[in-house]
This record gives C-alpha cells, structure tokens and sequence, in this order.
C-alpha cells in the first residue's frame, strides 16, 4: 500500500506537472494566434472598405465633375487603408507604431466618407442624393466603418485574453520562459471612437 | 498578490467589454412591452416559417426597454454575439432591433447572410418598411416589423434559390473521403489531447472560422472588383461563400482543407429545425446545433452558433 502511495507521488506529480505545463503553454501559443488572427480580421475589413472606393468614386464623378477635393481625399484615404491592410498581422500584433498606422488610415476615411456626405447634402446634388448607387455605396461604406469597429473590438478583447493570460499566477512564469509578452493595446483614435459615420439623406 | 490583483482587474475589464444582453426568450423579444399579444403571436408565426427554410435561417427580434447608453450598432451586435442567431458555421441569422425609447431601428446581419443582405440592401429595407410606420415619432412597430420580415424572408429566399446545389455526386463522395479523415483525426485528438481543455479546441475552432471569413470576404472584393461601377444596378450572379460544413461542394476543396477536421460529423443539413429556448450549461453537442439560439460557454465543438460581423444598417428619428 505505501509502495502504491510512493508510485503515485513519484510518477504521478511529475506527470501531472509536465501536462499542467504542457497544457499552459498550447494556451499561450492558442491565444497568440488568436490575437494574429484578429489583427488580419481588421485588416480585412478595411481591405472590403477599401474595394469600395473605385465605384464611388466613379458615381460620384459623373455628377460633380468639379468637386475633386473630396474625390481627391478620398483616394488617398484609400490608398493609405489598402496599404496598412496588406501589413504582416503578426508584426502589426507586437508594433504600436503600425497599429497607430492602422487606426490613421481608418480615421481618415471615416473623414473623407463625411466629406462626401457633407458635401452631397450641404451644396445639394439633389440628383446624387437621389441616385440609387450613391444611396447604397454609401451604406456599403459605413457598414464597413462599423465592420471594422466590431473587428476591433474583438481584436481588443482577444489581447484581453493573451495579456491575462502573460500576467497571472503560473502561466505568467510559463510566458516569461518562452518570451510570450504583453501585447500593446489597439486603442481607439478619437476620431474613430465617433463611431461609423452616419449616411441621411 | 499583485498578479491577483491585475488578473482581477482584467476578468472585470474582460466582462465589461460585452454589453449586458437581454436574454434570449423567443422570436420576439419585447421588451419594452410594446406589442400587443396578437401582433407578437403573428409575427412569431412569420419567423416559424422562415426557419423551414433551407438551411435553417433565424430572424429574431428585440425591443429593448433601454440600450444602455450604447450605439445602436454597438447594441444589436453585443446582442447578435450573446444570442448566436443562425446556425453554427453558417452564421445564417438576422436581427431587427427597434429601440422605441432611443428612435432606432437597426437590422444586424449575420456574416452568412451579407450575400443576400448586403448592407446597401439593408439600407433599402429600412428605408421602404420600417421608416414609413416609425419615421417621424410614429409608433406602429408592428407594421414596420411585418414588412421587413417579408422582405427579409424574399431576400433570403432569393439567395437560396441563385446559389447553386449543395452537393452533387462528387462532391459528396468527396465530402464522405474528407468526413472518414475527419473522424480519423478527430479520434487522434481525442486520444492525445485528453488533458487539454475545451477551450483551447473552441480557440482553435474559431481560428479556422476567421480563415473562412477571410476567403469569403476575399471572394467578395473578387465580385466587388469585377462587377465595377454598374455593381448595383444590376444583378450580380453571386458566389456561394465558402462554408464550414464539409457538404457544400465547391468549398471542400479550399475550406475544409485547411480547418481542424472536427465539424464533420454534424449534421447542420439534416437536423429537424428549432427546439426552442437557450441553454448556457454548455452540454449541448454539435448535433444541436440547431437548436434556436443555443448559447455560450462550451457546446463542445460545434461552437455555440452564428456570428455578425456587424453587417446591415441602421436607421432612426
């Protein structure tokens, strides 16, 4: 009987100890990944925005051949979203300057979409307003502004997850081993926090 | 003591990230108490026959008392999320919020259904039947309910009949090749990866459905890029999405290859529709899956349902 006792305690700790480890460490690896597949989450939400913004563009410019400054805003909005869109999801995961990148680009086009809006409502196109493209690019384009809002905040609560995970009790000692850090935060611009700009004609 | 603290501090932070969600208690969830019981028996009625579809959509409903302070787009997806509406890896679920207290209205699409409800469409629902009997301080949620649900309804319909069939013989045997290594491998995780928790097999589940939104949202620019300027004017013949489920013909290839092979045994097609009420005790399988709303915290692999991505549009006073 004493013997089994000992078998349990020589064989059975160890054995327990090395799965707990084992265990903790697929979680870490788990949640890292999650919070890589976050990131090209948002990313490709801004990517489907971006995609949006040839057509209007074209809309746009049959109607108001001389409104190039919130055409030419808008493009380059675009260009700036494709560009952080095609970023590395796993450096944009440990990058606050990228990630910094990332939340401008949005910002801006959510500035050009109001722009345009602005502009249709305030200086009257009432032809533009009218027109059934224009209606729903433009809420193809603010469903996208809020795509990425979601995107984010799931992105926000995975590193939630990552970063609690990095800090508490054992698996904080099992993280510190194999170089699992805390994650920057994504945090939300001011301009971003306005929430999805808002399309009423 | 400190790392205590912090993890404290984090499984609050954690917790508050989610709004606080009415729960789920059927179709139509009145909240705010301002349907009669004849409206509601109604409307349930038109939702009842929207799950015999194919595939098993859900349209639900709230009217909540309060948003809390919240956006409305913020709202209706915290509730989409806790709910889960459609059926799992299908993410085939809308919801239609109208917060008589805020003036709002909303219609959430799951990510399933941004194909036949794309957010333009949305827009166009609001626009035609809900403004009209909301707009301008009015209160029939009932007409502006039963009109969108019709819409939606069609529009559902819509899709379902352009996508092309599900399977045919091909695609099958290959779906049945795929299912046996699927079952095969299923059995070599069981086996090996006894102590490691649920969770973690979740967490994996959940990647290889972010790899699915990734080609379909890929797919979608594919379409969006292709059909240029006159998009909208003119009927796209669209693509089915890529899917999960093992079933679906043209998406085995891509798919499934790459996703943990454990879904392969649920039978998402062939399940008797809607038993109703939510269960969070987490001891629902993959063959509820599609049970109404099924809800959080460990149904073991089958995920708890459907998803929104924020999809839809939102209007109001």
């Amino acid at each position: 009987m004493k013997k089994l006792i000992a078998l349990a305690i020589f064989v059975g700790l160890p054995l327990l100890a090395v799965l707990t480890y084992w265990n903790i460490y697929n979680g870490l690896v788990s949640s890292d990944e999650a919070v890589r597949q976050t990131y090209a989450q948002v990313q490709n939400v801004m990517q489907r925005q971006a995609d949006l913004i040839p057509n209007l563009v074209e809309t746009v410019k049959g109607y108001a051949a001389h409104e190039n400054k919130t055409l030419t805003e808008v493009t380059e909005a675009r260009s700036k979203l494709s560009a952080v869109a095609r970023l590395d999801p796993a450096k944009l995961a440990g990058d606050p300057e990228l990630q910094k990148k990332l939340i401008e680009a949005q910002a801006a086009m959510g500035q050009a979409i109001n722009g345009i809006n602005a502009t249709v409502t305030k200086e009257a196109y009432p032809q533009l307003q009218a027109n059934e493209n224009f209606k729903t690019l433009m809420a193809e384009l603010s469903g996208s502004q809020n795509r990425i809002a979601v995107e984010r905040r799931r992105n926000q609560l995975a590193v939630q997850a990552y970063n609690l995970k990095t800090r508490t009790a054992l698996s904080g000692l099992v993280a510190q081993r194999h170089g699992f850090d805390p994650k920057p935060y994504f945090e939300a611009s001011t301009a971003a926090q306005a929430g999805p700009p808002q399309v009423k004609f | 003591m400190r790392n205590i603290i912090a993890a404290i501090a984090f499984i609050v932070a954690a917790s508050a990230a989610w709004a606080q969600v009415p729960p789920l208690t059927g179709r139509i969830n009145d909240v705010a108490g301002v349907l009669s019981n004849a409206d509601k028996s109604a409307l349930e009625h038109k939702l009842e026959a929207v799950e015999q579809m194919e595939g098993h959509p859900q349209v639900a409903v709230i009217l909540p008392a309060t948003m809390g302070g919240l956006d409305i787009e913020r709202f209706a997806n915290d509730v989409f999320h806790a709910w889960k509406l459609g059926q799992s890896g299908k993410d085939n679920g809308v919801l239609i919020v109208i917060a008589p207290k805020e003036r709002k209205w909303r219609i959430e699409v799951g990510y399933g259904l941004e194909g036949a409800i794309p957010d333009g469409r949305a827009k166009t629902i609001l626009s035609q039947d809900m403004d009209p009997h909301l707009k301008g301080g009015k209160t029939d949620f009932y007409g502006a309910l039963d009109a969108a649900i019709t819409t939606i309804t069609a529009d559902i319909a819509k899709e379902k009949t352009k996508s092309p069939p599900e399977s045919n013989g091909e695609g099958t045997v290959i779906g049945i090749i795929v299912g046996m290594a699927g079952i095969a491998f299923f059995l070599v995780i069981l086996i090996g990866g006894f102590f490691s928790s649920r969770r973690q097999l979740r967490e994996e589940e959940r990647q290889a459905e972010v790899q699915r939104r990734q080609r379909a949202a890929q797919l979608a620019m594919e379409d969006a890029a292709r059909a240029r300027s006159d998009y909208y004017s003119q009927p796209v013949q669209r693509r089915t999405y890529p899917s999960r489920s093992f079933a679906t013909g043209a998406g085995v290839g891509a798919a499934a290859a790459s996703t943990p092979k454990r879904k392969t045994s649920s039978d998402d097609y062939s399940s008797p529709t809607s038993s109703w009420g939510s269960s969070s005790s987490g001891s629902s399988d993959s063959s509820s899956s599609s049970s109404w709303g099924s809800s959080d915290s460990g149904s073991s692999f089958g995920g708890g349902g459907g998803d929104s991505g924020g999809g839809g549009a939102s209007s109001g006073d």
